[in-house]
């Protein structure tokens, strides 16, 4: 893997869009933490004689119904986007991949009871999964990411489980085996490289769709609450100033495009290269 | 997750047409429309935009606006208030009197009534009606009948027995004597309904109102619409409209929209950052109309957190209501500083407010063991209501402010019928509400909504279940007076009472909106916050909205 790197970077550097995702996410990656000092307010700050102001030298990207900067609510945002982005992805991933792990190489029984669970969770639709996990928990951010870390978690199984399959067959394999190695350092050492590239593939589109699944159930009111800046909810409270204050939309709405946007160009990208790389 | 996609690009694509859609000029505004004009037409389909569909056809088990709205069309009561005031005058009953200890009320009922399902309205249904809401052990008495306890005093309160003298008489007895309660009796709960439905439809009834009023009931689709036609033999005279159709929408802006688009015809719930739009329109109309209400948030007294009357009074100081309300309400809304709204007599004018003062707040809040804040919930609306087009921004508003003394609040909403019901278990630690007035009596306040009377679990009107005994004295004691002039110091005393105590943050009283397209006309905001369409017509009865 490390020797593969910088060939890997030759590759990605070459297709473009993975290169606009990449400076995307790199803005949105210096956003957060740059945020207190880049927004020129709290992100809470209310100015309510100054609500719906214009965009202004004073309020670059103009106020919302509460007299709040934009600009630093959508700075701060970033901060928790990045978050779902992590946190979402990791609790499908620190979930998903033992159990697909578990389920290729035990097979049987314990295999299909797994897999079984996993085509459950699959056959909801996903989005009315989250919606169900949130409505039992009760709205809340957290339990928002709870809902995105469980949806996510059948995909991340299958594609360790996949790749288990295929690699247990393996001579190699089974020439460690003979030599005595255990199945725990069989799996680390052998089968989880293997997934390290669709993993991360995976991984990375799974963060633009985290960012954008907790956007949409803030966007319902059971994601992030007032007053957490987040991109969805502020869409969701802008709607009612569609007519009369767009500018209460487009910034989120942009926001979370370019995001997403951000995330998918650059998981497409590493697929490219790690496909052209084999 | 596609939906969310859609709706962001529908959103998206809404936000570009508004940038190069040309906008109505000259400016005009307009407000209300001329009394005089052409002779009414009759005929026509009127759909009536509101924010949310009735929680029950069952006027006497309901207490909110949404669900009034529709039963007031569909029943009638035996007194009822002048159109655009509070002034009692006959209705099912066309003359009454009343016994010189103001114990006992005699009225004689209109003659040739029918209810919509054909059977004779009589004063058994009148006592039918009445003695449902008023005994516990009534057949019919299922439901939590909230209203009338909280304007009688429990069941059955001072109202001991409804009697028929004969088939077109009824007399109310009453334990003691109650200055409101001719025009309590004017108000939606206190609707006729037929004895035989009841009997037909059991437990059931919400979904199947029968009455004597200008419309009934065709069909009810809950979350749809509400199909009512036009009752052709009504004692008043037949509506003009030969349909009215009731359409919930809960988005303030969605509706607006429908209107400006035409797909309904008129609609309340209104932001008041879209009037200027409104005004701007010339195929819309706005109405205006000063509120008999008041918006508040009420500190749930049966926790222990909001026991100690420092900490309410803590927050009433951190509340910079003058700000909130010019900046949510602008020029359509005061601030409250009693339950009691201006218009109605006996309001405070020398109550002294609390003043916006964090630093004091702060100093109470630690002399009550809270240095450090704390943490709670506020419960917020997610419906427009006429004293609060939009709750869940004054619910951020307050957040903001409670933050900066140290009390970190938690927002929470529920549907409008689950919010209801939560809060009369006393499930809340904070809340917001409001009221609009039914009669024009500060009883209709102060006895209503913070009398001990009406805190009872389940049934409660009284949100902040507050019980104070000198209150409730002060309160009964009015009831049982018979002119303003000696109710009023009393209904003043109460109001210091209330303040001292604080069980409620007065937060707003606001200016009733509502909306019509040009061409219907007849539309009027009433001061009790009904909707009528009786008397309401359409200059092009065939025309589409």
């Amino acid at each position: 893997m490390s020797r593969s790197t910088p060939r890997l970077w030759r590759r990605f550097r070459r297709n473009r869009g993975g290169v606009v995702g990449l400076l995307l996410l790199m803005a949105l990656l210096a956003a957060a933490p740059l945020a207190p000092v880049l927004a020129p307010h709290g992100p809470a700050d209310q100015d309510l004689l100054e609500r719906l102001a214009r965009p202004s030298p004073r309020h670059p990207l103009g106020t919302d119904d509460l007299g709040r900067d934009l600009l630093s609510r959508i700075l701060y945002g970033a901060r928790v986007s990045l978050l779902v982005g992590v946190v979402g992805v990791g609790i499908a991933l620190s979930i998903g991949v033992p159990v697909g792990a578990l389920a290729g190489f035990a097979g049987g029984r314990l295999d299909q009871l797994l897999m079984r669970a996993m085509d459950v969770l699959l056959s909801f639709p996903a989005f009315l999964l989250a919606v169900a996990i949130v409505g039992i928990a009760g709205p809340s951010l957290q339990n928002a990411l709870l809902a995105i870390g469980v949806i996510g978690i059948p995909t991340y199984a299958r594609l360790v489980r996949a790749t288990v399959l295929v690699v247990k067959a393996e001579p190699y394999v089974e020439a460690a085996h003979a030599l005595g190695a255990g199945t725990g350092r069989v799996l680390v050492r052998h089968v989880l490289p293997n997934c390290a590239g669709p993993l991360l593939v995976q991984a990375t589109l799974g963060m633009g769709t985290a960012i954008l699944e907790v956007a949409g159930l803030s966007f319902l009111g059971l994601g992030a609450q007032p007053p957490t800046p987040e991109w969805g909810a502020m869409l969701s409270s802008g709607r009612a100033w569609v007519l009369t204050a767009p500018w209460l939309l487009l910034w989120p709405g942009l926001a979370i495009l370019l995001a997403v946007l951000g995330f998918t160009l650059v998981g497409d990208g590493l697929r490219d290269a790690l496909a052209s790389a084999q | 997750m596609r939906t969310f996609v859609l709706t962001l690009a529908t959103i998206l694509v809404l936000t570009g047409s508004f940038l190069v859609l040309p906008v109505h000029l000259p400016a005009v505004p307009r407000t209300g429309e001329a009394v005089a004009g052409p002779a009414p037409l009759t005929g026509g389909t009127l759909i009536y935009g509101k924010p949310k569909d009735a929680v029950k056809l069952d006027p006497h088990n309901v207490t909110d606006g949404e669900s009034f709205d529709v039963t007031r069309q569909i029943f009638d009561t035996l007194v009822q208030f002048r159109e655009g005031t509070t002034e009692v005058e006959p209705a099912l009953a066309t003359s009454w009197r009343v016994s010189r200890d103001g114990l006992a009320w005699t009225f004689m009922l209109r003659r040739g009534v029918r209810f919509h399902d054909g059977t004779p309205f009589t004063a058994k249904a009148v006592v039918t009606s009445f003695e449902r809401q008023m005994f516990k052990h009534h057949p019919h008495h299922r439901g939590p009948f909230e209203y009338w306890a909280s304007m009688f005093g429990g069941y059955p309160g001072i109202v001991t027995r409804v009697r028929a003298l004969d088939e077109q008489t009824v007399r109310f007895e009453l334990s003691r004597p109650s200055a409101p309660f001719l025009a309590n009796l004017a108000m939606p709960f206190a609707a006729i309904m037929s004895p035989a439905a009841l009997e037909r439809y059991g437990e059931d009834i919400f979904k199947h109102p029968i009455g004597t009023g200008p419309f009934s009931l065709v069909e009810w689709l809950p979350n749809e619409r509400v199909v009512l036609q036009a009752n052709r033999g009504h004692w008043a005279g037949r509506p003009y409209l030969d349909r009215l159709i009731f359409k919930p929408i809960l988005e303030n802006s969605v509706r607006l929209l429908e209107l400006e688009a035409g797909t309904i015809h008129g609609m309340h719930g209104i932001n008041t950052d879209d009037v200027p739009r409104i005004q701007r329109n010339p195929a819309l109309v706005l109405h205006t109309q000063t509120g008999m209400n008041v918006g508040y948030l009420a500190f749930n007294t049966e926790k222990p957190l909001f026991r100690d009357r420092r900490v309410r009074q803590a927050l009433s100081h951190a509340v910079d209501k003058a700000r909130l309300v010019k900046g949510l309400f602008g020029a359509y809304g005061v601030p409250a500083q009693t339950p009691l709204p201006p218009v109605i007599w006996g309001h405070h004018e020398g109550i002294r407010p609390y003043t916006y003062d964090p630093e004091r707040a702060r100093r109470l809040l630690a002399e009550a063991g809270h240095p450090r804040g704390f943490r709670a919930d506020l419960w917020a609306m997610s419906v427009a209501r006429p004293y609060m087009p939009d709750a869940r921004k004054v619910a951020e508003v307050l957040q903001a402010q409670f933050r900066a003394v140290g009390v970190e609040v938690r927002i929470v909403s529920y549907e409008w019928g689950a919010y209801l019901e939560r809060s009369r278990n006393g499930e809340h630690d904070m809340l917001l509400l409001g009221w609009t007035g039914d009669n024009g009596d500060p009883d209709n306040f102060l006895y209503t909504l913070l009398s001990s009377d009406a805190a009872v679990r389940g049934s409660a009107n009284n949100l902040a279940f507050f019980r104070d005994r000198r209150l409730d004295d002060v309160l009964r004691r009015a009831q049982a007076l018979n002119t303003r002039e000696e109710r009023a110091p009393l209904y003043r005393k109460a109001q210091e009472l209330i303040h001292e105590e604080a069980p409620w943050i007065p937060l707003v009283h606001s200016v009733q909106l509502g909306a019509v397209r040009r061409g219907v006309r007849g539309y009027a905001l009433n001061p009790t916050g009904d909707h009528r369409f009786h008397r309401v017509w359409l200059e092009q009865p065939g025309g589409r909205p």
